[in-house]
């Protein structure tokens, strides 16, 4: 009591000094909103206050809401929402302590009124109602009944009833109540304080119905007016609007509802470290994340570090002290967590201080953990795919860079950076035209555009200028990359020096025309073939003999193209299969009146990937022929070889007969041989009488016949030696009339000739030119050579006396002339005819090997051939013919006087 | 008809042609020696004196050209002249050196006889000139 009269002593001057306080107090929203900071005290008080209830909340989260906006946490960078948080503190504060205050005043008021004089009462009551009328709160008294006494204008207007209307009405009438979320009737404080004497603290959720109808959210409390004694004499009930702090709290709620349905569905989790207690909050989902039971671990520093992975908990810790300390504007790392089932998971940590005392010194610092495993893979997955595609690129021996949409170079590979001198970081953000010579340049640039407006593999031929100034060709190759969202983001280009290419193309283009041209130049004819028989290859050989160009032949059946060889066909297929060479010697075909031989050889192509074959045809003609000659010559030469063995042992026989009819005849007609005259006086005869009888008898004609014809025999023999006389290896100088005039004799002894006629009875007229060198030669061929030409023209000139009438005059004449002809250094040798002469058909192929106009039965057609063989081959000589039909033949010899042998 | 009488050596193995070589040579008052072998040939002018002689080549045994190398060692003035039946005789070039070689050659079979004669007369009068003209 003695207290209470203190308080009341001193209650005029507390009085206004406590309005004072208290109004601004209580409605600080309107006065410090958006401006500065609030007291740090009270800060701090409500920071206490709040964790404290935070701490008793059954829900666990509920009462904290309005603490700090926590998108602001989130969203690092704002400034704190200080103002907001403190808000709803200060209106609970201020109502406790003026319900307390008013509690106490009314009490005050009451007793003084009991004590005072009326006069003063009054006084004191205008001025407690001039209080009550000016306090931002409603304020409602009643009796003990509950009938209400007092009302002030704020209790008016939110109940709607004037106070005229209200004094004396029960309060259940005018204070109508329901609660907030029910709307059920809520319990009426007034009743309670009355009841139990005691007063009833704030009902939250709590609506009032105005008389109007319209609500209002309020907080209301009521306190029981005590007399002296003690007794309950009635109800202060002191309410107010809280349908803002209302709605700003179920925003908090709202934003914290979300904010837990956010942190769930990001999977992220809280923490909220207490830096003056040490205590380190965790949130469920902060558990949840990492596989354990929500409050598995204590709300302590230590077992957040002891499931840090060790390789980071020293950089994590750094991380926060840097925050701490202030060099980092806020906490952000990223680490490995430990899960309960020991495995690890990637945590990115994020936080900021919230809360620092009047010195700065932080006092809470709040954060959250978010599940970054799936990324972090996903980053290290990229960093060992970034690092495997360098080292691919570095790998790769062929030049490759990239450029950007706008065709930048972004980098390159070692091989560019090899070849062209240029270092990915020397290029990067560059253009062609910053790099490369203008000319190139270009072509680059509409290279890049064209790829860049049709996206499609792009390959083209082009030349760089390397960095040693060396200018390259090179084959680009190049395509655009594409973005997440399939816009072209880029190109990516390689090229291919192709120098080396180039100049192998260039020596494969120069070897093949070398073949081509060996090809092309061989005497034979190629003609390449595959399996099928189709031809490939056809040399200039075979366009010369065929008359076939290359262009039809190539491509073309062979069969078709060159049918005479259609039935080689089987030989080149076992060629091919066999991989053996294939021949087919002295083909003999026919053209017109010639007969041709060709070796047709057949040569596998045994290279790899290569199938088929060459056929080459060779004309050996001439080389049969030749063979031919040879066995001619042969024969010859036999023959001249027995006459050789044969001409001695006849030769003496022939001796003996010839020159002993020569003794004989002198024995008998010389008279003046002493032997002779001895002889008949002692035979008693005389040399006369002898001759007489000798000429009655025909003794000396018949010795001379025998003379004559063991002459003869002695001149064949002679004649037949003359083939063998001249063997290959021997060659002597000859006179040529002498060899013409043997070649006459022998041509004349000729059996066959003889046969039909007499060669001597053809008249010989000779016009030799005096003196004739000696001519280097084989006797027994020219003598060959002569007694052909000689024994044709007789048989041609014996053909045309035959066809002749037997009234016509006609002698066989042959003229034989020698010549020399000096400058040229050769002798002339004619030998004409009269006979028949040929025509120009005859006359071109008379030389022709085999050609002849004899039945077959007679000659082979050799001779003359073989004749011009031995004059232009052996000989070195020149041999033509000149004739007209019915005018005879003239052959004419040139043989060089120095030997004209080959070699 | 000349004075000159020569005895001439005729060496060859065919009887026929040797016989016709004397009677040809005696007719014409020459003394004839025959030899059928160059071995007796090379007896016969060691025993009796040979101005010339007739030789021929092919002979079984020694033949006429190794005959007229002994036979100039033993008797260096016998005229030589080869007569031959080969046709594919040439005349060696030691044998056409010696002055007592004649240098032409007469083939079988020797139609005209009187040649053979006449230079077998010219041979053996060069040399028998020569041996005075020293």
């Amino acid at each position: 009591m003695k207290w209470f009269f203190h308080f009341h002593s001193g209650i005029y001057l507390s009085v206004p000094v406590l309005l004072f306080i208290l109004i601004p107090a209580a409605f600080p929203l309107q006065h410090s909103q958006n401006t500065t900071p609030p007291d740090p005290a009270f800060v701090s008080m409500g920071t206490l206050s709040s964790l404290y209830s935070f701490n008793n909340d059954p829900s666990g989260t509920l009462s904290n809401p309005d603490f700090f906006s926590w998108e602001e946490v989130l969203l690092p960078g704002n400034s704190f929402g200080y103002l907001d948080q403190d808000r709803a503190f200060y209106i609970k504060k201020n109502l406790f302590v003026l319900l307390f205050l008013t509690v106490l005043l009314v009490a005050g008021m009451s007793a003084f009124w009991q004590r005072k004089t009326r006069n003063k009462l009054r006084k004191t009551a205008e001025h407690l109602k001039t209080t009550l009328t000016s306090i931002g709160d409603a304020v409602i008294a009643t009796d003990s009944k509950g009938r209400i006494t007092c009302i002030n204008p704020v209790a008016e207007k939110l109940t709607g009833w004037s106070a005229t209307e209200a004094v004396g009405k029960h309060i259940a009438e005018v204070f109508i109540i329901v609660k907030a979320d029910t709307r059920e009737p809520a319990f009426n404080p007034v009743a309670r304080a009355l009841a139990d004497g005691i007063t009833v603290g704030l009902a939250n959720h709590t609506v009032l119905i105005a008389k109007d109808g319209s609500e209002y959210q309020i907080a209301d409390s009521a306190a029981p007016i005590r007399d002296q004694k003690g007794s309950v004499t009635g109800v202060v009930m002191v309410f107010r609007d809280v349908s803002e702090e209302y709605s700003i709290q179920a925003k908090l709620r709202f934003n914290e509802d979300r904010l837990r349905k956010t942190l769930l569905a990001a999977n992220d989790g809280m923490w909220d470290w207490n830096l003056l207690s040490g205590e380190v909050y965790f949130d469920p989902r902060y558990y949840q994340m990492a596989g354990y039971e929500v409050d598995e671990f204590a709300y302590r520093l230590d077992e957040f570090q002891n499931r840090v992975h060790p390789d980071d908990v020293e950089r994590v810790m750094e991380n926060a002290q840097q925050h701490l300390q202030g060099v980092l504007d806020r906490f952000h790392v990223e680490f490995r967590f430990r899960k309960k089932d020991g495995s690890w998971m990637w945590i990115l940590g994020r936080g900021v201080i919230v809360e620092r005392d009047q010195n700065g010194t932080p006092l809470r610092f709040i954060g959250t953990h978010t599940d970054i495993s799936e990324r972090k893979q996903i980053e290290l997955q990229l960093i060992q795919n970034a690092d495997f595609n360098t080292a691919l690129l570095n790998a790769i021996p062929t030049p490759v860079f990239f450029k950007d949409r706008e065709g930048r170079y972004q980098g390159c590979n070692r091989a560019f950076t090899e070849i062209m001198g240029v270092t990915p970081e020397d290029l990067r953000g560059k253009t062609v035209s910053q790099l490369w010579p203008s000319e190139h340049a270009e072509v680059y640039h509409k290279k890049d555009i064209e790829l860049m407006e049709n996206p499609q593999h792009q390959v083209y031929e082009f030349k760089i200028r390397d960095k040693d100034g060396t200018l390259r060709p090179v084959i680009y190759a190049k395509d655009v990359f594409r973005d997440h969202a399939g816009e072209i983001a880029g190109l990516v280009g390689a090229f291919l020096d192709i120098s080396e290419q180039e100049h192998a193309k260039e020596e494969l283009r120069s070897l093949q025309n070398y073949l081509a041209n060996i090809i092309d130049s061989m005497p034979s004819m190629l003609v390449g073939v595959d399996p099928e028989g189709t031809i490939t290859q056809w040399n200039a050989e075979a366009q010369r003999q065929t008359g076939i160009p290359v262009e039809e032949a190539v491509g073309r059946p062979m069969e078709r193209i060159i049918p005479q060889f259609a039935d080689e066909l089987d030989r080149i297929k076992s060629a091919i299969r066999n991989r053996q060479m294939q021949t087919d010697l002295k083909r003999r075909t026919r053209q017109g009146n010639e007969t041709r031989y060709q070796d047709v050889t057949v040569y596998p192509l045994i290279a790899n990937g290569v199938e088929g074959a060459v056929v080459r045809v060779d004309d050996v003609t001439e080389r049969v022929q030749l063979e031919e000659m040879m066995v001619q010559s042969e024969k010859m030469l036999s023959v001249g070889g027995l006459a050789a063995g044969m001409a001695h042992e006849i030769n003496n026989p022939l001796g003996g007969m010839i020159q002993t009819a020569s003794v004989m005849k002198d024995r008998l007609i010389d008279r003046t041989m002493e032997a002779n005259l001895k002889a008949a006086g002692e035979a008693g005869i005389s040399l006369d009488a002898i001759a007489v009888y000798m000429e009655k008898r025909k003794i000396i004609e018949m010795v001379d016949r025998i003379r004559k014809s063991g002459s003869r025999a002695a001149e064949i023999v002679q004649n037949m030696l003359s083939f063998a006389r001249k063997s290959d290896s021997t060659r002597s100088s000859h006179n040529l009339a002498e060899l013409l005039d043997q070649s006459v004799d022998l041509a004349g002894s000729d059996y066959d000739l003889k046969k039909k006629y007499d060669f001597r009875k053809i008249e010989i007229i000779r016009k030799y030119d005096e003196p004739l060198p000696l001519v280097p030669c084989e006797a027994g061929k020219i003598q060959q050579v002569f007694l052909n030409i000689l024994r044709n023209g007789a048989e041609a000139m014996h053909e045309k006396k035959e066809d002749l009438n037997q009234n016509e005059a006609y002698s066989p004449r042959f003229s034989l002339r020698l010549a020399r002809e000096e400058s040229a250094g050769r002798i002339r040798i004619e030998i004409e005819d009269n006979g028949p002469g040929m025509d120009k058909e005859t006359l071109k192929r008379v030389f022709d090997p085999f050609f002849t106009t004899k039945p077959t039965d007679r000659g082979t057609g050799l001779g003359l051939s073989v004749s011009y063989f031995i004059i232009t081959e052996n000989h070195g000589g020149e041999m033509s013919v000149v004739s007209n039909p019915g005018e005879g033949t003239t052959f004419m010899m040139r043989l060089p006087v120095k030997d004209g042998r080959n070699g | 008809m000349s004075g000159t009488a020569l005895s001439i050596l005729v060496l060859d193995d065919d009887d026929a042609v040797r016989e016709s070589f004397a009677d040809f040579f005696e007719d014409r008052g020459h003394r004839v020696l025959q030899a059928s072998s160059a071995e007796d040939a090379l007896v016969t002018i060691q025993t009796a004196n040979a101005d010339a002689a007739v030789v021929d080549i092919r002979l079984s045994g020694m033949d006429g050209m190794d005959f007229i190398r002994r036979a100039a060692m033993l008797r260096p003035r016998l005229a030589c002249v080869v007569v031959t039946g080969s046709s594919a005789f040439e005349m060696p070039a030691d044998l056409a050196g010696m002055q007592a070689v004649s240098p032409k050659v007469f083939a079988k079979p020797v139609t005209a006889l009187h040649e053979l004669d006449a230079e077998l007369k010219r041979l053996a009068g060069e040399i028998a000139g020569g041996e005075k003209a020293e």
